[in-house]
């Protein structure tokens, strides 16, 4: 377990959707008469995959292939149906970018609360603060109230928080999906500095470029399944080919 | 709200009643601070579901932090009963450390039951309008405008052995007015530690569950 950072063996994950309205009334009913009150819906499927500590990789697939349920198993946010999933270590994630952040405080006050969650220490914090709004573009607005900036500058915070605070096993979902590509032209290099060294990274995104420059490995999720693991570059390209392939028919 | 309650109560229940402005307050504030904390923890845990789906915080300490503001303000009113109990020529300092741990307790059963509420919210919201009838029916038969030996024999059991507010009123109030009544102290830090225990026991079984059904 020292060398890797994930174990999953044949994890699979169910979740249950309502068949009608639920309220407390029909929740006795349905025990009482034995009638199901949901039904089973199968996200994943004996999903077996190892991530070794310092590994790189990106998970691919469309809308509804299980990427966000399976980064959330790894975070161990959601515990799997069947299988089995152990961790070297307590992962620091980013699965959305306005968790945690508050409308009406300051910026920089978004910063200490943002960085609580992901686990930033508010000494540190303090001390990293230039560097923070700086990265995210955002140091003439350090005391402008969050509401006040548009939904890419808050996710250039969010981005920006979480790789300045200290973590070596790092997962990430959608990071990019707001910000311009300026940013992540200028952002490049920041980016980079910050995941590499060690660091282990399981990044979703349905941007390939950025997958491919950040990361060795991916893994395709097709409808719960993993369709194909190993060089990012490839994997990429057999799936944007397979995307063109749908969008054509 | 004291008031107008003193004002429609006085007559009828509280003829008898020594300090019967300090003996309502007392009633008010405890069942007051149990409503309201319970109503706002048990749809934080629906409320926080972004922040529980995408970030490893323990989800315990998520619902935990709801409860200090609603804490501070139901102490902040127990200095007003405080002052009442100075008022009447009551207060020692012994009561005020027989008082922290009756605090503590109620704060930990608070807890307790908010966390089982918390969870019955995930699985059927209509859990908040049964609640809001259930808090409404403690209300009433909580000790707070009238004794307990103004009721009949069968009605005292009840409101005693059934309703679980009703030891913790009667203890910290006894403390307010210089008295302590023992049964109810010890009934009150059992209920205390029982329903804490039974609320996160529950809650580390059915968590995961209820985030995901929530």
């Amino acid at each position: 377990m020292n060398e890797n950072a994930i174990i999953a063996e044949n994890v699979s994950k169910h979740f249950f959707i309502l068949r009608h309205r639920e309220t407390a009334f029909r929740v006795i009913k349905a025990l009482l008469h034995k009638e199901p009150l949901m039904k089973k819906l199968r996200v994943l499927h004996n999903i077996s995959v190892t991530i070794k500590q310092g590994e790189r990789v990106a998970v691919v697939g469309n809308n509804g292939a299980g990427k966000t349920t399976l980064l959330r198993l790894m975070a161990g946010i959601y515990k799997p149906t069947t299988g089995l999933i152990r961790t070297g270590s307590e992962p620091k994630v980013l699965l959305n970018f306005w968790t945690g952040f508050n409308n009406d405080l300051s910026v920089i006050d978004n910063v200490y609360l943002r960085g609580a969650i992901v686990g930033g220490e508010r000494k540190a914090l303090t001390h990293d603060m230039k560097v923070i709004l700086e990265m995210a573009g955002l140091a003439t607005f350090m005391y402008s109230p969050l509401k006040r900036l548009s939904m890419g500058q808050i996710q250039r915070l969010s981005l920006s928080v979480f790789l300045n605070t200290p973590g070596d096993f790092l997962i990430l979902d959608e990071c990019l999906a707001f910000v311009d590509k300026g940013f992540i032209i200028k952002s490049d290099a920041a980016i980079r500095e910050k995941i590499t060294g060690g660091k282990t990274i399981i990044m979703a995104s349905h941007d390939g470029e950025f997958l491919a420059r950040h990361c060795p490995r991916a893994i395709w999720l097709d409808e719960g399944r993993i369709r194909m693991d190993g060089d990012c570059r490839r994997v990429i390209c057999e799936y944007e080919r397979s995307v063109a392939g749908q969008a054509a028919k | 709200m004291l008031a107008v309650t003193y004002a429609i109560f006085s007559a009828r229940f509280g003829k008898n009643i020594y300090a019967y402005p300090l003996y309502l307050l007392s009633g008010i504030i405890m069942v007051n601070f149990f409503i309201n904390t319970t109503f706002y923890v048990m749809k934080s845990f629906y409320e926080a579901l972004p922040m529980m789906l995408n970030t490893t915080v323990r989800r315990e300490v998520i619902l935990v932090s709801h409860i200090p503001i609603p804490l501070y303000k139901f102490l902040i009113e127990l200095l007003f009963c405080v002052a009442l109990s100075v008022f009447y020529g009551r207060f020692s300092p012994t009561m005020v450390l027989l008082g922290l741990p009756i605090i503590a307790s109620f704060t930990a059963f608070i807890l307790g039951v908010s966390l089982l509420l918390a969870l019955l919210f995930c699985f059927a919201r209509d859990v908040e309008h049964l609640w809001m009838l259930i808090s409404r029916v403690l209300l009433f038969i909580s000790p707070i405008f009238y004794e307990l030996k103004d009721i009949s024999s069968w009605a005292r059991k009840f409101v005693y052995f059934g309703n679980p507010l009703t030891p913790f009123v009667i203890s910290l109030r006894e403390l307010l007015m210089g008295r302590f009544d023992a049964a109810s102290y010890a009934y009150s830090l059992f209920l205390g530690v029982f329903f804490l225990a039974l609320g996160y026991w529950a809650f580390c079984r059915l968590e995961d569950t209820a985030v995901e059904r929530a």
